[in-house]
């Protein structure tokens, strides 16, 4: 299976990278690890004619802590989130996506930015960031914008991304002491699949013990990932335990649009939903009480 | 007490392993040729219809294609198939199914040659199609083929079976449904040919049988055998599928018309698309125990739907028959097994030939009955299993060799180990832990049907030695086991020995290397033709030495005089010195050998006979955990107990096993090919190493008197064992058994909730 042709640059600045992208326009694409794009490319979905790598642009590759806020570069690998120190402290649901993300291969080359940009119902970062309250950084010749990743997502491998801006950062809220969260996904086997159902769930406690706020996002149940409303509003204001998260469960089951397809049924999906929120919401808070 | 050998179990080198690490070894795919046209087959778009017509005068057109064939383009006999005929290489007047090839483009480039597969329009009259085996066998269904939807039915009646359930403690009856399976070998189909300059056409395959693609192709062109060459390419797997004839005969087309040489190579959605997959079986079986648990009889009725065409399925219909009594004695039996056509793309052989999917149910029925009365399915298993002088359900009396109940002792300690540490009570609110016991026997070699095989053996003048077998080596080391019984025969190191493998110019027949029997057919008859070649070297040392030849034996490529009280020169003499003598006096130094199991074909009615001439046996225990909420299953542990007579090779046969068993956990809990929406590993999904645990392998040895150096076969019994062992460890966590493979998680999560395991559970810590 042969690659359409096309033209290859790697512009070594974002800059550089959205004069490229506003002059070719609709013809280009972006490339970073290349993982979504080199398929679709040899299945003949896509063939753009300049493609233009980030991979050369070392301002997309910091991983850091300033002030109050991570700072993610759309470039740093899902590898490096797996080692990464900062994202294991901080963003533990984050790190479960990616090191359940494909494979040790996989993980060398995908980057945190081709998984939001390729827009996935299934990938495995968006529910955790989108748990954390992400916002991504959009950059173009005619400036910068900040949407949050909620926002983002418009339908599978639809974004709000216009043809000429870059997705150059993913910041994050420094989560407060006395919240937590967590990952959990299904597949059909133990790795290198696409999720059958996935889940992240953040809450934060307030200082009685109450949970003020609350994010529970699922994956591979509707057109993208996407906040189970009514888990959250079940979640706010009560103190957590079993009862509540089973509760939350079965709101977040019932928010759920899941398909039928062969790999497996809309019953199955949404029933998972709501065994995955109760797990991830659990685990959460475990992770807050092993804080105190 | 064991003899001693000097290379046979000893786990050498492999053959040409450094050339394969150097990545010398060619596969088709890479095959160099000058300017080859590229093949592509057009496939069927519908699962049944009539073709009206074929037009090909807008692909004709097209830049760069060089021709388009059709059925009328055959010169010989359109109709192929391993056992039946009944499937041509281009569809005549109607398509079966969706693997069905239509036409056959040549064209200069793999662009040109796509775009014209685009450009044939071929006009199609649907006919109903039928998806079910059981629809497929009403009066009123679509015919798929002329003689009707039953392809071939087995019958084995020994004793009185509806008799004896009568006289049971426990009587179980249930129907057990497997899916089809796609092979999945690394390396998708793939060959290249051209034509030599006498005009024999020579065709590179990846391929599990030179010599049958060798006569279907000479068949298929009308062609004398000399006129047609098969060389076996390096071959990336097969497990089956490259039994059939998948590109070999659309090469042959090509070279037959063109002259020119071409290539044609499957991506892996040909691969899934065109090539045979794993019958699904539906079997309904009843079996009864006394009370002691010793089974009495047995009553199965079994259909396995073949797809449009044969090819292995009367062998599968026949050995599934014959193997669902599992390795037990059972009185009274009453089976009857129907392979039965389908327009589903068509089923042929995988790995076990129907024995993995009847163990699953054997192996629940056992395990069902141990429930029923009380008893340790270890010790039920333990109590029934066949022994020497027991009667098989065919009415053979097993002689020797019957490991099942050394294959059951070995994995003793690790079950018991496991009752006491493993399935206590539980301790995590949504985790159980199950262990679970899979027995299995395989007879080797061909169901009741003659399957010799044959091989040469050369000494050149100097001494050299040469061995020649058509037994394709597909990656699980055929090459070097015969190499070791060669070497053992003649008294000389493996490497010493150039192997000449797969090329039917120079190779005979040694038949398919599938149904685990080239290390007992083959072996057999390379050891044949290497003692033919040993008898005429010691006939000229009892000149040279002056001994008699019971003192005489081989050596380090020497004849010596044995127990000789010191190592003296005039003792011993080598081969090349005993060639040239050999040879000066006209003697011949090459010899065939061949070896054809002892079987007595299976009576049509009652289904007595002896099938295979030895079994083999096995048993698996698996350890794992399931999660009661989400239907997901975690292998701790698989240990696999495996008698082989004797291993040849211990590493190779661990290698099988292992494999084996990671293959037997993707049929137990997610393998299933559903056509048209499984078309890449994308959809279709294999265990990964991750999902494969630790594999604890076991060489049991119960020595066969008929094999070569005791040795049977190990290739398809290490997959056997393994989903029943898993599926009745799950059963055993959760109370609830699953009766329809594979046991993916939606079935695990059914068979929580109805056990009543679903739902918010409190941790006990206990
Ligand atoms: C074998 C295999 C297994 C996989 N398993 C998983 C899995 O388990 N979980 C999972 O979530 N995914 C999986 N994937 C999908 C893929 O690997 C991930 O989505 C990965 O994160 C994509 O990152 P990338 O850098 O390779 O993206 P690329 O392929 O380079 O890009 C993907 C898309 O995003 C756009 N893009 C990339 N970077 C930017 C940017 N900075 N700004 C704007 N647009 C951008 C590209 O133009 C393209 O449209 C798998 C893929 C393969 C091939």
């Amino acid at each position: 299976m042969l690659l359409p042709k096309f033209d290859f640059h790697a512009p070594e600045t974002v800059n550089e990278a959205c004069q490229m992208l506003s002059e070719y326009g609709l013809k280009a694409k972006l490339i970073a690890g290349g993982t979504d794009l080199m398929v679709n490319m040899k299945k003949k979905i896509l063939a753009p004619e300049q493609i233009i790598s980030i991979s050369q642009i070392r301002e997309l590759d910091h991983l850091d802590v300033s002030g109050d806020r991570i700072l993610i570069g759309a470039g740093v690998t899902v590898a490096d989130l797996c080692e990464s120190k900062t994202i294991a402290g901080y963003l533990p649901a984050l790190g479960q996506g990616a090191n359940n993300l494909g494979t040790p291969l996989i993980r060398n080359l995908a980057t945190i930015g081709g998984n939001i940009g390729s827009a996935r119902p299934a990938a495995d970062l968006p529910p955790g960031l989108m748990a954390y309250g992400a916002e991504v950084v959009l950059q173009s010749k005619a400036g910068i914008r900040t949407l949050p990743l909620d926002n983002f997502f418009l339908g599978p491998g639809f974004t709000a991304l216009q043809p000429d801006e870059i997705l150059t950062e993913i910041r994050i809220l420094v989560p407060p002491a006395g919240s937590g969260a967590a990952y959990v996904n299904i597949g059909i086997r133990k790795a290198q699949d696409c999720n059958l159902v996935n889940v992240a769930s953040y809450f934060a406690l307030d200082s009685n013990g109450i949970i003020q706020n609350a994010r529970v996002v699922m994956g591979c149940v509707g057109p993208k990932p996407f906040r189970a409303v009514s888990a959250e509003k079940i979640l706010i204001g009560q103190k957590p335990d079993i009862q509540l998260f089973e509760k939350a469960g079965e709101a977040a089951s019932a928010d759920s649009q899941p398909i039928d397809d062969f790999r497996s049924c809309a019953t199955y999906k949404r029933s998972m939903v709501g065994v995955l929120t109760q797990r991830t919401l659990q685990q959460a808070w475990t992770r807050i009480k092993n804080q105190e | 007490m064991k003899p001693e050998y000097n290379v046979i179990g000893k786990s050498l080198p492999r053959t040409g392993s450094v050339d394969r690490l150097r990545g010398a070894p060619v596969f088709a795919a890479d095959i160099q040729l000058e300017n080859p046209l590229i093949l592509k087959a057009l496939r069927s778009a519908h699962d049944h219809a009539e073709v009206v017509a074929i037009d090909v005068s807008k692909a004709l057109a097209i830049e760069g294609v060089v021709r388009i064939f059709t059925a009328a383009d055959i010169p010989g006999k359109n109709l192929l198939g391993i056992i039946n005929k009944d499937q041509p290489l281009l569809a005549t007047d109607k398509v079966r199914s969706r693997s069905d090839a239509v036409a056959l483009v040549a064209a200069e480039t793999e662009s040109a040659a796509h775009e014209a597969l685009a450009a044939i329009s071929v006009t199609y009259n649907p006919l109903p199609s039928v998806t079910d085996p059981f629809e497929a066998l009403k009066t009123d269904a679509p015919k798929i083929h002329p003689k009707g939807n039953l392809l071939f039915s087995r019958k084995i009646r020994q004793g009185d079976a509806e008799a004896a359930f009568a006289g049971c403690a426990s009587v179980i009856e249930k129907t057990y449904r497997t899916s089809m399976i796609e092979h999945n070998y690394l390396e998708p189909d793939a060959g290249a040919g051209f034509v030599d300059t006498d005009g024999t056409l020579v065709i590179y395959a990846s391929t599990q049988n030179p010599h049958y693609d060798h006569k279907e192709v000479v068949t298929l062109l009308g062609l004398g055998d000399n006129q047609v060459r098969i060389i076996q390419a390096a071959t990336g797997g097969g497990f089956g599928s490259k039994l059939d004839l998948n590109v070999q005969g659309f090469i042959g087309l090509a070279l037959f018309h063109l002259k020119r040489p071409v290539r044609h190579v499957y991506t892996r959605e040909e691969a899934y698309l065109a090539t045979a997959k794993r019958h699904p079986l539906t079997l309904t079986v009843k079996t009864g125990a006394d009370a002691d648990g010793r089974l009495k009889a047995i009553k199965a009725h079994i259909v396995c739907d073949t797809g449009a065409y044969g090819s292995y399925g009367i062998a599968v219909a026949s050995r599934s028959a014959v193997h669902v009594t599992g390795p037990y004695e059972i009185e009274h039996v009453d089976i009857e097994s129907y392979c039965v056509y389908t327009n589903k793309p068509f089923c042929g052989a995988m790995r076990g030939f129907g024995a993995p999917q009847v163990a699953f149910a054997h192996e629940s029925q056992i395990d069902l009955h141990a429930r029923d009365l009380g008893m340790d399915p270890l010790d039920i298993r333990l109590k029934n299993c066949l022994r020497v002088g027991s009667k098989t359900g065919t009415g053979q009396v097993l002689t020797a060799s019957v490991g099942i109940g050394e294959c059951l002792e070995a994995v003793k300690p690790y079950y018991r180990e496991a009752l006491e540490s493993g399935v206590s009570a539980p301790t995590h609110p949504f985790r159980r832990r199950g262990i679970g016991l899979g027995a299995m026997w395989y007879g080797i070699g061909n169901t009741g049907v003659q399957n010799p095989s044959t091989a040469g053996i050369e000494m050149d003048p100097e001494g050299h030695i040469t061995l020649f077998t058509g037994c394709a080596d597909i990656g699980q080391g055929s090459t070097t086991v015969l190499a070791q019984i060669a070497a053992e025969t003649l008294g000389v190191q493996p490497a010493e020995i150039r192997m000449v493998v797969g090329d039917t110019k120079y190779t005979t027949n040694a038949g398919a290397t599938s149904a685990s029997r080239q290390t007992y057919i083959s072996g057999n008859a390379v050891k044949d033709a290497c003692q033919k070649l040993g008898d005429v070297l010691m006939t000229e040392a009892i000149n040279r030495l002056h001994s008699p030849k019971d003192s005489l034996v081989f050596q380090d490529g020497h004849v010596v005089i044995k127990a000789g009280p010191e190592n003296r020169p005039e003792d011993r003499i080598d081969f090349p010195c005993l060639a040239k003598r050999i040879h000066a006096k006209g003697v011949p130094l090459f010899w065939q050998g061949y070896f054809d199991p002892e079987t007595i074909p299976l009576d049509p009615e009652t289904g007595a006979g002896s099938p295979y001439a030895t079994y083999a046996f096995a048993c698996h225990l698996a350890l794992l955990e399931v999660d009661t909420l989400t239907g997901q299953v975690t292998l701790e542990k698989l240990v696999a107990a495996h008698d082989v007579g004797q291993a040849i090779h211990p590493e190779n046969v661990i290698g099988q096993i292992c494999g084996g068993a990671a293959m037997g956990i993707g049929f137990a809990l997610m393998e299933e090919f559903e056509p048209q929406k499984t078309v890449s590993m994308k959809d279709y999904h294999i265990p990964t190493c991750a999902d494969v645990p630790t594999v604890i392998p076991i060489i049991v040895e119960s020595a066969e008197p008929s094999g070569p150096y005791g040795a049977k076969g190990v290739g398809e019994p290490a997959l056997i064992p393994t989903a029943p062992a898993i599926i009745n460890a799950i059963a055993r966590a959760l109370g609830e058994r699953i009766y329809h493979l594979p046991a993916n998680l939606e079935r695990v999560l059914a068979a929580s909730i109805s056990s009543g395991h679903f739902g918010p559970q409190e941790v006990t810590h206990g």
